[in-house]
């Protein structure tokens, strides 16, 4: 297989070209067999070559007699093959198999009025490993013929082809194409260009992402869930901010949560997000206001709309009924993208634009870049609050950057005998003096047996966990009773229950870090917590496992929870 | 004694051509009255081709002539040396002629095709075409 440039020498081009392609008396060129390819300067000249012929020969049926094939310009990069159908039932035309022979430039034929183009797109840059390009125009994936490059005419070129961008006159998806490079272990890449006469550039880089090591099979086994919708979520303390998802790695980490959205995303996936399949997503997202409706219809996410000139996926609405809905954000799929006055209709619901909808800024991996240790979140990506630090950096959807506190995790891993044994942690704020837990952190305010909150006399300190337990030595009891809360604000603890016992005005609260069983199916069990850092606390407490029919040792633990949290492993001891 | 008029008519290649000049970065030809010939219907049709940079004959350049009425053929030929092709046709009256010019050999220079016409006149026809090298 050959790849004649423009520079190429005229006569062996134009001569391959022609072995290559049969040049009919009705002006139709059409493939036969062989694998070269040519910069679109010699279809011209060899067209140019035969009209000027005074015989035909073989199956190419042009000489002197025919009417011009063909005219150039720009240095060979726009050919025009010319229609004399009316004069002489001659039009010159190719066919898209014959385009996928060519490169360098743009073929234009047909009568005026029904012009189809062949465009010019070539792919500069660098991918890390071998690459298979994919290119999207109108919403679907065009059939590849250059698998992981074609025509690389310098170090620099990945790709360099045809596109159709006409066809009999109707101009197709506005000549735009979006290149997309998504190798799992590379950095992904996504270029939109807007192809015409001649050539025109999509840029494409990847490198090596060290985050991206994983198996893929591996990832995707992940228990992980996706986040799709409208999210209103309190990041950094200061109150709810809207976000597209609310991305939790779970069991997992951070890393886990970068590879498994980027096996959502990576080259012939399976996998879909918000309704879209993973490799026609081009991150084209439009945030639109949109003028409340009449009422009595819903928006449905993911759903596909369409406004005039364009049409999208749902990615986010605020409410999904039409009367109440004030914002959503849209994935281009194909088209244009909706204007003001525009009008979004869904299977049922119907709204109108009522500004000019902004574009988001997007990243190629979605979530945004991960670097190891931390998110610098995409625009509108939304994490789950209690899974960020102040190492990561958001933006919410109104585009302001928001800098979470330092969430810390406290893990506690703990080996056992069985796969069965059920060790129970407790770790707690150490005491001042005492080398035992503080049981006296806060008292208790007069409440009745029944209330859903427990409520002290103090301010909850900021590096209380979000949610756990909290423990209550009421009056005439000796030992603390404990009670699980989901949340807490200023001086409340919300319970997931109620109150057992009645609580009488300074009775002994403390809140534990943990108080709970290590899970886990194996014989390693984990308990875990988070908290917001603000200050080393030094914590202490024990693990137990006493079952009577296969009990352990008791053991002690103790540590100090910093910037980074803490991790304990504690190896339990048969007692049995 | 040969009396003549000149008309120079300039055209981008595959344009029909009027008699309006227009710029043009490619060929050009013109078209002038042939002497006069009062003894028979028989006209003589000669095209000259040369380079328009160096003005020098373009001896393997191609020359289709028709009919523009039908797109019948006159002549279909190659240049001598001296970049000429000569026909004799019988005169009948004026009538309207197109063609054009090729030179694209790949050995050597090629040229951008030239398009021409013209009217047959009763004195025949004579065209100094001009081409560009691609």
């Amino acid at each position: 297989m050959a790849v004649y440039l423009r520079n190429a020498s005229a006569g062996s081009a134009v001569t391959a070209f022609l072995s290559q392609f049969k040049i009919a008396a009705d002006g139709d060129i059409t493939y036969v067999a062989g694998a070269d390819t040519f910069h679109v300067w010699w279809l011209h000249r060899a067209l140019q070559k035969l009209a000027w012929d005074f015989a035909i020969s073989g199956d190419d049926e042009i000489n002197l007699t025919k009417p011009n094939p063909s005219t150039s310009e720009a240095i060979g990069t726009i050919i025009t093959l010319k229609d004399w159908a009316a004069d002489y039932a001659i039009s010159y035309n190719i066919t898209d198999e014959v385009a996928t022979y060519l490169f360098g430039g743009s073929v234009e034929q047909g009568a005026s009025g029904a012009v189809t183009r062949y465009s010019g797109l070539i792919v500069l840059g660098s991918v890390n490993t071998s690459t298979n390009l994919q290119v999207i125009q109108n919403g679907a994936l065009l059939t590849s013929h250059w698998g992981s490059g074609k025509n690389q005419i310098d170090s620099s070129t990945l790709l360099s082809i045809l596109i159709k961008t006409h066809d009999t006159g109707v101009e197709i998806d506005n000549s735009i194409v979006n290149v997309k490079a998504n190798t799992w272990g590379d950095s992904f890449a996504i270029w939109q260009t807007t192809l015409g006469l001649g050539e025109k550039v999509a840029a494409i880089n990847t490198a090596s992402d060290p985050q991206n090591d994983t198996l893929q099979a591996t990832v995707k086994a992940y228990s992980i869930v996706k986040s799709e919708g409208y999210k209103l979520i309190d990041v950094d303390g200061a109150g709810d901010k809207p976000f597209v998802g609310e991305w939790s790695y779970g069991s997992y980490n951070k890393k886990a949560l970068h590879e498994f959205v980027k096996s959502i995303l990576v080259y012939n996936t399976a996998e879909t997000i918000h309704g879209i399949d993973g490799d026609l997503w081009t991150g084209r997202l439009f945030d639109c206001v949109i003028t409340p409706g009449a009422g009595g219809d819903l928006w449905v996410q993911n759903e596909t709309i369409t406004w005039p000139g364009g049409e999208g996926q749902l990615v986010a609405v605020d409410n999904v009924a039409d009367d109440t809905a004030t914002r959503i954000v849209i994935h281009l799929n194909k088209g244009i993208a909706p204007a003001n006055a525009d009008v979004l209709s869904g299977t049922a619901a119907s709204q109108i634009v009522s500004s000019t909808p902004d574009s988001i800024t997007t990243n190629p991996n979605l979530l945004g870049v991960f670097t190891g240790t931390a998110w610098i979140g995409a625009t509108g990506i939304g994490f789950a609050p209690g899974e960020l630090g102040n190492v990561d950096s958001v933006t919410d959807l109104n585009g302001n950057v928001l800098s979470p506190p330092n969430n810390v995790n406290i893990q506690v891993t703990v080996e056992t005998g069985l796969a069965g044994d059920d060790p129970h942690v407790f770790l707690a704020k150490k005491h001042a003096t005492n080398n035992a837990p503080d049981y006296a952190v806060y008292t208790g305010t007069n409440q009745t047996a029944g209330a859903g909150t427990l409520i002290i006399n103090e301010a909850i300190s900021s590096d209380t966990p979000q949610s756990g337990q909290v423990l209550v030595k009421t009056t005439g009891q000796s030992t603390a009773e404990f009670y699980d809360y989901t949340s807490w604000a200023g001086s409340t603890f919300a319970l997931s229950g109620t109150l057992n016992n009645n609580i009488t005005n300074g009775d002994d609260v403390f809140p534990a870090i943990l108080y709970t069983s290590a899970t886990g199916g194996g014989t390693s069990k984990l308990a875990s917590n988070s908290l917001i850092y603000s200050s080393d606390i030094d914590v202490t407490g024990w693990v137990r496992h006493g079952d009577p029919a296969t009990p352990d040792k008791p053991v002690p633990i103790s540590g100090t929870i910093g910037t980074a949290g803490l991790s304990l492993t504690v190896v339990l001891d048969d007692e049995s | 004694m040969t009396t003549s008029i000149s008309t120079t008519f300039e055209c981008l290649a595959g344009m029909t051509l009027t008699s309006k000049s227009v710029p043009s970065s490619f060929g050009t030809f013109s078209q002038q009255r042939a002497p006069d010939d009062p003894t028979g219907n028989e006209v003589e049709i000669k095209i000259t081709v040369i380079d328009s940079e160096s003005e020098l004959p373009i001896p393997n350049a191609r020359v289709w002539l028709g009919y523009d009425s039908d797109k019948s053929q006159i002549l279909n030929k190659q240049c001598d040396v001296d970049g000429v092709v000569t026909k004799s046709v019988q005169y009948a009256g004026d009538v309207n002629l197109i063609g054009w010019v090729r030179e694209h050999n790949l050995a050597g220079d090629d040229y951008i095709q030239q398009n021409f016409s013209g009217v047959l006149l009763s004195s025949g026809l004579v065209f100094v075409i001009k081409l560009k090298k691609i």
